[in-house]
């Protein structure tokens, strides 16, 4: 009998398996959309009790376990995200070890690229940093995108296209702003 | 292809989200225009920077180790109390019938288009059975119940819909949802502690891999508005509720009552609930809308 099958027959053992071989993939996409490990975290929780509940339910002939699994924790985040009425936090400077940045110079400029990108990110509206994160963070096509947010091909396709021109725009304004610690890269001279 | 149709496919052609046909023409057209050109590789390098990033923040996302104590304390908590699923009900209903002191009789209307009906109807179930949203309904949240949402309603008849929900004792806790519009139906009925009960005699069929039964050419009146069915039996069973129905996807003034002849029940347990569907919709229309029951899931922004 397969884990789903034995989870929806109430073995609690089989469970704690499917968190096992699940977790990494709710608690990345969580932390992923939501910027910040604690809420990640509670997510990952909300979740997980969420498939328990609810896992009778679940229809294979429907779709795969997966894309089930990615709707409920995208539908967690932006539900936790809009409860909470903010933006995804930033990474603060003071969360990096100092110690480690002074030893290592080039970490700065990792943080300088990463706080550029961060700000980017949560700078696109929720529906286009969901298709973002989901196609180039967790790598989904087009198509599993698709299923996942239940919205047609050329919904996902569009915004994907306005997420990453915005980005382009964005992310060259900000390069201009910061040249003097960014690395080499696109669009800067340096 | 011009320059504004590849600028728009650019993207997608970087991810390899184009066909064939497609990718041969742009490809073509870039050998020749150093603008799309230009515009490729700096969408590419923003493509490369924001995947080294992401990569970079997923390889540093590491479960914590009491993750786990943390769900498993849930689940228990959930579970308390409970050694079977009718046991762990009971229980929880009896909690429930503490809890709200009083036989809970909702009933309602909902109309609207159809995106926000079926938000609504969703977010009713989220709002009454799981307490997740602050509307002034009385929540049933001590109870176990958790109705599912039958998402493969058809638009014709999703944006008038009613609703009815009696928890008269702890053994007896149901929702009924009816949708409709002038001419057509779906009246979903679901009962929790229904679920052990032998289905009843009629043509032996499987829903969602779970035995069911068949009626066919069913004959009466379903109430719409309030009150019970005249002929032919319905699993109204108090409660009631008020109606709409649809004209092309706006909600309309709904009649009280409607007449039908020609129309299929469909009786099954699932998910430890017993499912009662009358509909006169169309036999393929009334099976899909069995198969796709789900939990309801808050809307989307």
């Amino acid at each position: 009998m397969d884990l789903i099958r034995r989870c929806k027959a109430g073995d609690q053992e089989a469970f704690a398996k499917l968190y096992d071989q699940y977790k990494l993939l709710v608690y990345r996409a969580a932390n992923l959309m939501l910027n910040d490990p604690q809420d990640a975290e509670d997510v990952l929780q909300d979740v997980f009790v969420r498939v328990y509940r609810s896992l009778a339910s679940y229809d294979r002939s429907k779709g795969a376990f997966t894309t089930w699994l990615h709707r409920i924790t995208v539908n967690t985040c932006l539900n936790r995200h809009r409860d909470r009425g903010r933006r995804p936090r930033l990474l603060r400077f003071g969360d990096i070890d100092q110690e480690q940045a002074i030893r290592t110079p080039s970490f700065v400029e990792g943080i300088a690229e990463d706080q550029v990108l961060r700000q980017a990110l949560d700078g696109l509206s929720d529906k286009l940093r969901v298709v973002v994160i989901l196609h180039y963070g967790l790598e989904m096509s087009y198509a599993e995108i698709s299923q996942v947010l239940d919205l047609p091909l050329g919904t996902v396709k569009s915004r994907a296209h306005e997420a990453l021109n915005i980005l382009r725009t964005r992310l060259g304004s900000e390069d201009a702003v910061l040249s003097g610690v960014l690395p080499c890269g696109e669009g800067n001279s340096q | 292809m011009k320059c504004v149709e590849v600028q728009q496919l650019l993207v997608a052609y970087l991810s390899g989200e184009v066909n064939e046909s497609e990718a041969a023409l742009i490809r073509f057209h870039l050998e020749h225009c150093a603008d799309c050109s230009a515009n490729l590789a700096a969408l590419s390098g923003v493509r490369d920077r924001l995947g080294t990033h992401l990569n970079a923040r997923l390889s540093q996302a590491h479960v914590p180790e009491h993750a786990w104590k943390r769900i498993s304390a849930k689940i228990g908590e959930m579970n308390m109390n409970e050694n079977q699923p009718s046991m762990r009900r009971a229980g929880s209903l009896r909690a429930a019938a503490i809890a709200l002191l009083a036989l809970i009789a909702v009933m309602g209307i909902i109309l609207a288009a159809v995106p926000p009906a079926r938000a609504a109807v969703e977010g009713l179930i989220l709002t009454l059975f799981e307490g997740e949203t602050d509307s002034g309904l009385p929540v049933i949240a001590a109870s176990e119940f958790q109705p599912l949402y039958p998402a493969g309603v058809p638009d014709r008849i999703l944006c008038s819909a009613s609703f009815g929900i009696t928890s008269p004792e702890p053994t007896e806790t149901y929702l009924e949802l009816r949708f409709f519009n002038e001419l057509e139906f779906a009246v979903l009925y679901e009962n929790l502690e229904m679920a052990n009960d032998p289905l009843p005699d009629g043509e032996p069929l499987d829903v969602n891999g779970h035995p069911a039964v068949l009626f066919r050419d069913l004959s009466g009146t379903v109430a719409l508005m309030s009150g019970q069915p005249q002929e032919g039996r319905t699993p109204t069973q108090g409660g009631g509720g008020g109606g709409g129905g649809c004209q092309g996807s706006e909600p309309i003034v709904p009649p009280e009552r409607l007449d039908y002849t020609g129309a299929l029940r469909l009786v099954w347990t699932q998910d430890g609930m017993r499912f009662d569907l009358l509909s006169n919709l169309p036999y393929e229309e009334l099976l899909a809308l069995a198969a796709s029951l789900e939990p309801a899931q808050p809307a989307q922004p």
